[in-house]
């Protein structure tokens, strides 16, 4: 029965008022399963279906994920994913718990604490209907009605009706007759359905992926064909992404650019448009448009992946702060010298494995080069426009502000390199080890300040969890520099390039 | 030259670009320590180390770039950037210099005409020749002791962040003679307090009062006494008997009004007696020929204030002490530290106090214990220094003396000093605007179905003499008149109607600093894209033997490379509504684009005819520089 009814669910254009969008269900259903398990699962539709018709046995489904291995020693809970009524002995304690928590300065299992609690309450919420799915507007906030306000109101009656009988058409029709100013089109639900189950981006990092393969083998085997075959898989990974930039752009009605996962996307396809660019510019082939595919593709991969960003996923209502046009300037600009500098790093890596093969030259030199000056050009116009936004919308151009001061410590490690070069201390080796060391500093210019500082140094230290996997790649960065350096004084390559 | 060649090393330039990395990576680490970005700005950014290191840049800067003479033509990109980041700085350097920026609250329906100065403030010191305001030049972040004079009054010490205890402290000079006591519930701490000699404090459950003991035995005679002196003569009036009986006291009329148990400010803003927590604030209003007073028994301080705007004014030359008797269980304690415990059920205990040592109150069932901790004879009020939170605002105190009297005033509040002065502590205020400000509205509307706000805007309106506008401020579109801006930087809608709280703000560095980004970044975009192609047009007509571009081309290329910035300009004329910065924006991408292309052209007809391409390239590097002047001149009219 269910599954009939999951069917034609799936086929209607049920909308949702959710979080202050109004948007179809099954776009609900993914940003719930997110919400609750950190990814969207084989079929939202169906669990957050179950979760509202059978409530009883919404109980002991599984949704829930915990991985924070001190919530679990304390819950005495193992395994990853649990139940309603698995967590309900904790349950008095955990809201007890979370009504002392200090939301700003929460430490790491505080957060925890009261993610739990607010899959929890969501859960329980969803289980009671609580689903604005009538779009009668109530209240200052123009709230749409619930399912469970429906069912307490006698003149909903039929709409209750025809959602009991799963008669999802007739009820769209229904609804969409009651407020047709605010229910949305067939068309614009069509469009957000296509962009949720074609999933773009997902397809687009696999696309890079291969592209990177494909440019890999070209490089390898110096060949003509192979280089044509990556450039062909990359227009195509290219044109997905632009399309479902695209798409996203027409469902949510605005540039998409407003926040993390939007900005690692801007980023991914910064990389992606100046890999065609550069290789046609650029006389030494190849290169580029490995570390392009390669930047685009790991960004992705972590946009889609990470539940962090994935959660940001989602088109969600534009703060008042953001609404700007030099938004639409300054974020665009940033986030290619971000691609920039990934690209830059990526380069250095290149290099520095053809110098632990033995093939210490300065072939990739100017290509280190041109990108570092375009990563220093697009992060000094990013700055410059980011200052001038500041100043048009809070009345000062430079606050000293955490983020504002690691963009300036980033541009100024590149300012750095740029003129280290000029002086002849920096060829192609000391580029690519200072482009790694900047890097460092590029990542947690970008995700550093949001998700680590933000929430204070004191409250946040490492090993509780985000911050580790920063301060490996670190450590293993550090390494592999050491050894490259070790590596090519021994083979006495450090006083060849002056010779040369 | 000589002196300069050193100045010009690049070595100079990394080493000062990579020490800036560092310093700042250690200023935002110790920002993730609770250290505010202001007390950052104004000790580390602000500091002269920091701004030498900035300046030793510069002076880099420029031998850069002077050494570098003669300039050749196609050096202008380099020269622009540079001459552009000097420039940014330059007009940083006016705005930390002559910005003038603060907050302004308008509620709803009223209007301002002064601002207060942001991390700025000042003591009002009033007296009856009249009222002085006095900077406070004290680091805002940092304790320190103060040396300043301000009228009659000193200022001494000042507090960044205080809690909103009283405490005091042994000082051999102080006027008070103060006990410190605690009191255990269950055996647990429940109060830590301080009681100065006539004093009474406490809790609904237990009162404290540290007074003589023959006063105790009068005050247990009746509820509350008010005891005026005038002139040298003393007269005590029963509050709740003798109301509305005009008695003479030194040849003047005394006459009590009302008794308040617990005296409040109402949602109105009136007084009013809040009768359902009883003894918390008892008050009495009271005339003195035909000017209004209020007495606190429990802010001997405060007492007597005058009634009426703010309850400030002249302060009163006569003396009012009222004098109460909660009904509730009370411990008196005399100075020799002996103790007198009366209940509501009319128990008695008796005894001598000693530090350390609990004394348990009778007639309870619960464990209800006190303790005198330490015995200050000759004190002096002080505040408790906190740690500031986030979220929670901090609270500044200063110290204040006049001749043996000393008061420590929080900002925003206002203290007496002795009967002859009052101090009030608040931000400093900007008064010479020149003109008012109206707050019309204030709009937040939600996003659809959620408590988060969807905008917040002010509608303004201006009065200047006679000339009335009216325009909008929000978030990300300020409002701007007579070379001021205002800014919607927070609303509190807790108060009714809403206040809206504005920034304002006249930035004489903006247009300058603006200039230097246009400048560094333009001269950029073509040192880093455009010069080697140029470079190579050089090289290739170096020996070039074929006719150079006509006087025509040659306007035709510059017409051309200027075709966006002309369209731009023209679309502003033709279409005023547009966004000049949208369309400014759109036509310098358009010639940035057509630039390239030409510069791209250029390099490629080179080798057929070089001497062309070069003059092609020096029009295209000639556009380049209107596009930047008109950019500039565009700037320069929408910021002023």
């Amino acid at each position: 029965m269910t599954i009939l009814l999951l069917a034609t669910l799936l086929q209607s254009d049920l909308a949702v008022q959710h979080e202050g969008r109004v948007k179809p269900f099954d776009t609900y259903a993914r940003q719930l399963m997110q919400f609750l398990s950190e990814k969207e699962g084989p079929n939202p539709v169906d669990t957050v279906l179950g979760l509202i018709r059978d409530p009883r046995a919404a109980r002991t489904q599984r949704l829930i994920k915990i991985t924070h291995p001190e919530m679990l020693a304390k819950l005495g809970l193992s395994g990853t994913h649990f139940s309603l009524d698995d967590l309900e002995p904790a349950r008095a304690t955990l809201m007890q718990e979370a009504s002392e928590i200090d939301e700003e300065n929460a430490t790491s299992r505080e957060r925890a604490v009261l993610k739990v609690v607010h899959q929890f309450t969501t859960i329980d919420a969803v289980c009671r209907g609580r689903v604005a799915i009538v779009p009668i507007l109530r209240g200052e906030n123009r709230t749409w009605t619930t399912l469970a306000e429906a069912r307490g109101d006698p003149s909903l009656a039929e709409v209750v009706a025809l959602w009991d009988a799963g008669r999802y058409d007739e009820l769209v029709g229904r609804l969409r007759a009651m407020n047709p100013s605010v229910y949305p089109t067939a068309k614009r639900v069509e469009t957000e359905l296509r962009y949720n189950r074609a999933r773009p981006f997902h397809r687009a990092s696999g696309a890079y992926f291969v592209a990177a393969l494909a440019f890999l083998l070209a490089l390898v085997f110096a060949s003509r064909k192979m280089w044509w075959i990556a450039m062909t898989v990359h227009a195509g990974a290219l044109g997905l992404t632009v399309w479902g930039y695209a798409l996203r752009w027409i469902i949510s009605g605005r540039y998409p650019l407003s926040n993390h996962y939007e900005s690692m996307l801007m980023c991914a396809l910064g990389a992606a448009l100046l890999v065609p660019v550069l290789e046609a510019v650029l006389k030494t082939k190849h290169v580029v448009g490995l570390a392009g595919t390669i930047v685009a593709s790991v960004l992705l991969v972590l946009a889609n992946n990470v539940p962090t960003f994935a959660e940001q996923g989602f088109v969600a209502p534009l703060v008042p702060a953001l609404q700007s046009v030099w938004m639409t300037l300054h974020v665009p600009t940033i986030m290619t010298g971000y691609a920039m500098g990934m690209l830059l790093t990526v380069l250095g890596h290149i290099h520095l494995v053809r110098v632990l093969r033995g093939r210490d030259d300065e072939s990739l030199d100017p290509i280190l080069y041109r990108v570092l000056q375009l990563t220093t050009l697009f992060l000094l116009i990013g700055i410059i426009l980011g200052a001038v936004w500041a100043g048009e919308a809070w009345g000062r151009p430079w606050g000293w502000d955490m983020k504002e001061t690691w963009a300036l410590i980033t541009l100024l490690a590149y300012l750095a390199m740029l003129h280290a070069r000029f002086l002849g201390a920096l060829r192609a080796f000391g580029t690519s080890i200072a482009s790694l060391a900047a890097f460092q500093v590029l990542i947690l210019t970008y995700y550093g300040v949001n998700f680590l500082f933000g929430k204070g140094l004191h409250t946040y230290g490492f090993g509780s969890g985000d911050a580790w996997p920063l301060a490996a790649f670190f450590g293993a960065e550090a390494v592999f520099a050491a050894v490259c350096a070790v590596v090519r004084s021994r083979r006495g390559f450090s006083r060849a390039p002056a010779a040369a | 030259m000589k002196l300069l060649r050193p100045l010009a090393s690049l070595k100079i330039t990394v080493s000062v670009l990579v020490a800036l990395a560092v310093l700042l990576i250690g200023a935002t680490w110790m920002n993730g320590y609770d250290i505010s970005v202001g007390a950052l700005r104004r000790d580390f950014y602000g500091s002269w180390w920091f701004n030498a290191l900035l300046g030793l840049l510069m002076v880099n800067l420029v031998a850069c770039t002077v050494i570098r003479k003669p300039w050749s033509f196609w050096q202008w990109g380099f020269l622009l950037t540079h001459a552009g980041v000097f420039t940014l700085m330059l007009g940083a350097g006016i705005s930390f210099n002559w910005k003038i920026y603060g907050d302004m609250a308008i509620q709803e329906g009223t209007s301002a005409d002064a601002f207060d100065l942001e991390g700025e403030r000042e003591i009002v010191v009033r007296t009856a020749r009249g009222e002085e305001r006095h900077r406070v030049d004290a680091n805002p972040y940092l304790r320190s002791r103060l040396d300043q004079a301000c009228g009659d009054v000193r200022l001494e010490e000042y507090v960044p962040s205080v809690g909103d205890q009283v405490a005091y402290e042994s000082v051999p000079d102080g006027r008070f003679d103060v006990i410190q006591l605690r009191m255990h519930f269950d055996g647990k701490l429940v109060q830590d307090f301080h009681l100065a000699l006539g004093e009474t404090a406490g809790s609904r459950l237990l009162g404290f009062r540290y007074a003589p003991m023959d006063r105790l035995a009068d005050d247990g005679a009746k509820e509350g006494t008010l005891v005026v002196t005038i002139g040298g003569e003393t007269r005590a009036l029963d509050v709740l008997t003798e109301v509305n009986t005009p008695v003479r006291v030194g040849g003047r009329r005394v006459v009590v009004r009302k008794f308040f148990s617990s005296f409040t400010i109402g949602d109105g803003g009136a007084p009013e007696d809040n009768r359902e927590t009883p003894d918390q604030n008892p008050a009495v209003l009271f005339e003195v020929d035909d000017a209004e007073y209020y007495s606190f028994a429990l802010h001997p301080e405060a007492s007597p204030m005058r009634r009426g705007r703010g309850m400030h004014g002249a302060p009163p030359d006569f003396a009012a002490d009222f004098r109460y008797t909660p009904r509730q269980s009370m411990v008196y304690i005399a100075p020799d530290l002996t103790y007198l415990i009366t209940t509501t059920a009319g128990l008695r205990k008796t005894g001598t106090l000693a530090p350390g040592v609990r004394v348990q109150h009778p007639g309870t069932g619960m464990r209800l214990e006190f303790e005198l901790v330490r015995r200050l004879e000759r004190a002096e009020p002080t505040v408790v220094e906190v740690a500031p939170r986030k979220g929670r605002p901090t609270i500044p105190a200063v110290k204040v003396r006049a001749g043996r009297d000393v008061a420590w005033v929080r900002l925003g509040e206002t203290a007496a000093l002795g009967e002859r002065a009052s101090v009030r502590f608040q931000p400093r205020v900007f008064q010479e605007l020149g003109f008012s400000v109206e707050l019309v509205q204030f709009r937040n509307p939600p996003h659809e179905g959620t408590g988060r706000a969807m905008k917040f805007e002010s509608d303004l309106r201006i009065h200047d003499g006679r000339r009335v506008v009216t325009g909008k401020t929000g978030v990300n579109y300020p409002f701007s008149y007579k070379g001021w801006t205002f800014y919607q930087s927070a609303y509190n809608d807790r108060m009714q109607p809403v206040v809206s709280i504005l920034q304002v703000a006249r930035d004489p560095g903006k247009p300058v600093l603006y200039v230097g980004c246009i400048m560094t970044s333009l001269g950029t975009i073509f040192m880093l894209l455009l010069r080697r192609r140029f470079i190579e047009l050089l090289q290739s007509a170096k020996h070039a033997a074929d006719a150079p571009m006509g006087a025509g081309a040659w306007a035709g290329a510059l017409a051309l490379s200027c075709a966006a910035t002309i369209g731009g300009a023209v679309a502003l004329i033709a279409a005023p509504d547009l966004d000049a910065l949208a369309v400014a924006t759109v036509s310098s991408l358009a010639a940035i684009a057509l630039a390239v292309a030409l510069g791209a052209w250029a390099t490629r007809v080179s080798r057929a005819r070089p001497a062309w391409a070069l003059g092609l390239g020096q029009a295209v590097s000639a556009g380049w520089c209107l596009n930047a002047a008109s950019m500039v001149l565009l700037m320069l009219t929408r910021v002023s």
